[in-house]
């Protein structure tokens, strides 16, 4: 991972999501934290744009995240359509209601593949 | 409800740094008017969303100014709603990426959303859905925990 000194605003990269590989190396699980608003979202967004492609499937673990802003639905939508045109899948875990009500209200929540917890989006 | 606790008032610089602290002195008083969760998550969602516009498209190139938030408690005989205003002096920029969303949060999260730009600037109002009156419990302040 490049070393990125504290981005604009004083936010760091591990403010806002931590990688794990999960299974046998194939499946890369994202937590993301914190308020994921027009500040920390580019930083989500050059995260992802930069580990997802090598994962046959990718948990985006959204249960440590407090908000939810467009910019955050917009990154991702955006790591949903990386996925889909690499022929790979994307599962997403909500986890608050403020999450699954900003997709929901968007109209976006049917868009993603959501399951309840890490564990399930890996096994099934 | 004579008392302060139906209006909010706050005006802080258009930068997306003030964002965070925004939310969490809206949620304040949500939390001080007894609001009910989805509606305060709602509302929260929605407001946040005006405000992010103001930030990002209202100063573009130009000087950064303030966005003024007030929020008032309209309370009725069997339900009560929050109106917030958000403004900004800044010029509107009509189409910067993804605000599609940001409308779509509001227009979802609420009520009512209207937008009115003249030459001052851009003022964003926002109805919450109606939600119930708090418990009034024979106890009083008694039972508030």
């Amino acid at each position: 991972m490049s070393e990125t000194p504290a981005d604009e605003g004083g936010v760091e990269i591990s403010d806002v999501v931590r990688f794990e590989q999960a299974g046998d190396g194939s499946s890369l699980v994202a937590h993301v934290r914190g308020e994921i608003d027009t500040l920390t979202a580019p930083l989500l967004r050059t995260e992802l744009d930069a580990r997802l492609p090598a994962a046959p499937l990718v948990v985006l673990d959204l249960s440590g995240v407090t908000f939810l802003g467009s910019a955050g639905l917009a990154v991702l939508v955006a790591a949903k359509d990386q996925v889909d045109r690499s022929g790979h899948s994307l599962k997403l875990v909500c986890g608050s209601r403020i999450v699954t009500r900003a997709l929901q209200a968007t109209g976006l929540l049917g868009l993603f593949d959501v399951a309840d917890g890490v564990t399930e989006a890996l096994s099934s | 409800m004579a008392d302060d606790a139906g209006y909010y008032s706050i005006r802080f610089g258009a930068d997306p740094v003030q964002l965070a602290f925004f939310r969490a002195g809206l949620d304040r008083w949500l939390q001080g008017l007894s609001w009910p969760e989805e509606a305060r998550v709602d509302a929260i969602l929605a407001v946040s969303e005006a405000c992010t516009n103001a930030v990002k498209h209202a100063y573009v190139g130009g000087v950064p100014g303030d966005v003024e938030v007030v929020g008032r408690l309209v309370a009725g005989p069997s339900s009560r709603q929050i109106v917030v205003t958000v403004r900004d002096e800044g010029v509107w920029r009509p189409d910067q990426g993804a605000t599609g969303y940001g409308m779509s949060v509001m227009n979802g999260c609420m009520d009512r959303v209207s937008i009115r730009r003249d030459d001052a600037g851009t003022t964003v109002t926002l109805r919450s859905v109606p939600v119930p009156l708090p418990h009034s419990s024979p106890e009083g302040m008694a039972a508030v925990e």
